[in-house]
């Protein structure tokens, strides 16, 4: 493995970001800024065309996971009676609000004005901001974006900016301002932009050794859920990004340089586990070196290439994408994307995690872990990992599991 | 729940989950069976476990398991809409488990969110067009209006006798344990027989034999309670005024009175349903109605039925019990599992309950 010294100026980049996201999140608050919480995949380009605050609650409950408060967090919310079956971003999240931000690295974030959720990710995030519109008595605005078995359909596109228009609708009602479509289109621009830099960086995955780790993927990923979608400083920091990692490509220095094992992984991110299960796998040889959850970015449904936003209708292109995670589109699309990448990127094995706080990742994979054995006869295996409450995984034992599998991969 | 293929004659649409187009589908000469309440019918999932992990809810398991078992054998086609995380998924999977089996699956989406706006009335009644395209080729009838109606008519007449089953168990002439019996006996047979089955049933009750019951409870979950719990509940001499479960009082609560299409029937059944936390766009509405229902019925107790792993039903929980007891009510909160077995410890909870309420005022 190489030394902790990889990709330095990109760490030093994401941390200046993230720092900086949160700090101007609570002063331009404070300073009477109109705040919106969004759900990870409703598109902020769009809300470029306003001056707001934009939180999103999923990549808070994400940072407290990856800086080990996940669980003391998500104690809060089940203290406040919310079932420990229900997603471990929703506790960890509504465990911050009732403490009042207490114990989060950031502390929380500001009280919002409006909500914005959608359910194609999944449902239960309605639910989750349910609460606060209730706590708070403000508006809570629900994209419903219709699951996809294939490919968007033409109605359902159309139906998606319909309700875009609405929702712009009523940030202007709510905030006096009017939307500005220019700044839109340059938002979607620098996505774009942002978009194939990102997909640079993924790509170093095709060479053997692997240029990159998945879990250096789940790190830097964290500018793009956050209101940095959109932004010359997206932009630049997956350039750097993908810029960095092809020097240390070409200088030979390698994630895994004696890999003999490259591995997809499947769900969310482990993000109590980065660094202890990226270190456990090095030494056995073996490389994440792509997961559904970040190559999905910059793409739609069913594909891992690039989506290119080419069209001068910003909002016809950020419909579009409303379903580029993984969550919104089903089992055959998933099935086809993880296809490309297993071939584009010679896997030879693939964790799927399960993860019971995310069904809607995790119900579809004990028939994607059967076709793809049965269609590329490499070894996979399944885990029980939840992304963000370490109190539902046993380290030794599902660690186990993958070491056996990385033995019938030999 | 009955054999499915011994008892209809028509073709058999297996639908999940509750709300689907009953009438539509009667109309179109089919035979529409929710597929629920299967909880009795299968000891186990072996079939489901190969394909969905054991912390999906029982209601998905049983159902899974039910269509990979007798789907092929006992439905004829298989209809679906988007409700909750778990079942988005379903029908890929179902139809990995199915394999080569025939059994056409036909989907709707409900708008989840602004049912009230333009576009999200359009948008539930192109689907509902579509349906019916698809229905058409299905069954291979042309759609008639006047047999819609005839239909509408016919799931009216049932919703009724529904409730009038329900004010008996209101009034206590019938337990909560025989009522939810027979009312899970119900699903797989055609309307006409349904009613026929609750003519029946309404007239064998016995206002003689009635015990004194004054502990008057609501119960609302997605399910109601197992039978050993509804009988427990009946034995400590609870009273059930309401059953707020999805599968009773939700999906028999309302049906449109005047309409001039299929699609402005759909549009109002949908629009203006009891409330439940599966149709996001009625969940707004859910909390008040079910405080509000309470107070209506003179109830002393609230029992929530939870399924263990159902998100949508736990999200609104700790709101729910808040707004409960600001109103004076008792709550027990009761959960289930698939196969779980402390039939023990749920029948002392209830017995606790029943002394709580005893001391209340
Ligand atoms: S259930 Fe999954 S998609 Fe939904 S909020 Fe949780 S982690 Fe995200
Ligand atoms: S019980 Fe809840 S989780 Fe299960 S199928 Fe119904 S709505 Fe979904």
């Amino acid at each position: 493995m190489s030394s902790g010294r990889r990709l330095e100026n990109s760490a030093a980049s994401l941390k200046k970001l993230v720092t900086d996201y949160f700090m101007h999140m609570h002063a331009e608050a404070a300073s009477g800024k109109f705040v919106t919480w969004i759900a990870i995949i409703v598109p902020i380009e769009l809300l470029k065309g306003f001056d707001l605050v934009v939180a999103v609650p999923e990549n808070h409950s994400a940072m407290c996971a990856a800086r080990g408060v996940g669980a003391v967090q998500a104690e809060k919310a089940e203290h406040k009676g919310y079932s420990m079956d229900l997603c471990s971003y929703a506790r960890i999240d509504l465990g911050t609000w009732f403490a009042k931000g207490e114990g989060s690295p950031s502390m929380g974030m500001p009280k919002p004005d409006l909500l914005i959720s959608n359910n194609n990710n999944c449902s239960l995030l309605v639910k989750w901001f349910d609460v606060y519109r209730r706590e708070l008595r403000i508006p809570h605005f629900t994209l419903d974006v219709p699951f996809c078995y294939e490919s968007q359909k033409e109605k359902d596109l159309d139906y998606i900016i319909a309700q875009f228009r609405d929702l712009i609708s009523l940030i202007e009602e709510k905030t006096g301002q009017t939307w500005d479509e220019e700044k839109v289109r340059e938002a979607v621009r620098l996505s774009d932009k942002a978009n194939k830099h990102w997909k640079r960086f993924l790509d170093l995955a095709a060479h053997h050794p692997a240029g990159m780790t998945a879990f250096d993927s789940f790190v830097h990923m964290a500018p793009y859920i956050t209101s940095y979608r959109g932004t010359q400083q997206l932009v630049e920091h997956c350039k750097l990004l993908a810029d960095e990692a092809e020097e240390l490509v070409n200088t030979s220095d390698f994630p895994v340089a004696n890999e003999k094992h490259r591995l997809l992984w499947d769900n969310i991110a482990p993000w109590h586990q980065l660094r202890k299960m990226s270190t456990r796998l090095a030494e056995l040889n073996a490389n994440v070196i792509c997961a559904t959850y970040t190559s999905c970015m910059g793409t739609i449904e069913g594909h891992v290439d690039q989506y290119r936003y080419e069209h001068d209708n910003p909002l016809y292109d950020l419909a579009r994408v409303q379903n580029f995670s993984v969550c919104p589109y089903g089992l055959e699309l998933r099935y086809q994307a993880m296809c490309q990448q297993i071939e584009r990127f010679d896997i030879t094995g693939v964790i799927f995690s399960s993860n019971r706080s995310c069904k809607v990742y995790s119900v579809m994979q004990i028939d994607l872990m059967r076709n793809i054995e049965k269609r590329y006869g490499i070894p996979t295996v399944m885990i029980e990992v939840d992304h963000a409450d370490p109190r539902q995984y046993n380290e030794e034992k599902e660690f186990m599991k993958v070491e056996a599998m990385l033995e019938r991969s030999i | 729940m009955p054999d499915i293929s011994k008892t209809n004659v028509k073709p058999v649409i297996g639908c999940f989950p509750l709300y689907p187009p009953l009438e539509l589908f009667h109309s179109m000469g089919l035979t529409p069976v929710i597929l629920w309440g299967l909880a009795e019918k299968y000891d186990k999932t072996i079939h489901a476990d190969q394909h969905i992990q054991n912390y999906c809810c029982g209601v998905a398991r049983k159902m899974t398991e039910y269509i990979l078992t007798d789907g092929e054998k006992e439905l004829d086609a298989l209809f679906m809409y988007n409700a909750c995380d778990t079942l988005r998924n379903l029908p890929e999977i179902l139809s990995c488990g199915l394999g080569d089996a025939d059994l056409p699956m036909l989907k709707l989406h409900i708008p989840a969110a602004r049912l009230d706006s333009d576009y999200g009335r359009n948008y539930l009644e192109n689907e509902i067009s579509n349906l019916i395209e698809g229905l058409e080729e299905l069954t291979g009838h042309a759609f008639e209006m006047s047999s819609f109606r005839d239909s509408v008519s016919m799931y009216r007449l049932l919703r009724e006798k529904l409730d009038a089953v329900n004010t008996c168990m209101a009034n206590g002439t019938f337990g909560y344990a025989g009522t939810i019996q027979q009312l899970t006996s119900l699903n797989g047979l055609p309307v006409e027989k349904q009613i026929e089955a609750l003519d029946a049933y309404l007239i064998s009750q016995n206002v003689d034999s009635l015990p004194e019951k004054h502990k008057r409870i609501v119960v609302s979950g997605i399910l109601p309670p197992p039978r050993y719990a509804c009988e427990a509940l009946d034995k400590a001499g609870f009273c059930v005024v309401a059953d707020d479960t999805a599968m009773v009082g939700r999906s028999n609560g309302y049906t449109p009175d005047s309409y001039d299409s299929v699609a402005e029937y759909y549009y109002n059944f949908y629009m203006n349903h009891v409330p439940c936390s599966t149709l996001l766009h009625t969940a707004d509405r859910k909390v008040d109605a079910i405080v509000d229902l309470v107070k209506q019925k003179k109830a002393k107790g609230f029992i929530f039925v939870g399924e263990k792993y159902c998100e949508y039903e736990y999200f609104e929980l700790p709101y729910l019990e808040k707004k409960l007891q600001e109103a004076g009510i008792k709550v027990l909160v009761l959960e289930f599992a698939l196969g779980d077995a402390s039939h023990g410890a749920i029948q002392t909870r209830i017995d606790a309950f029943s002394e709580m309420l005893e001391e209340a005022p």
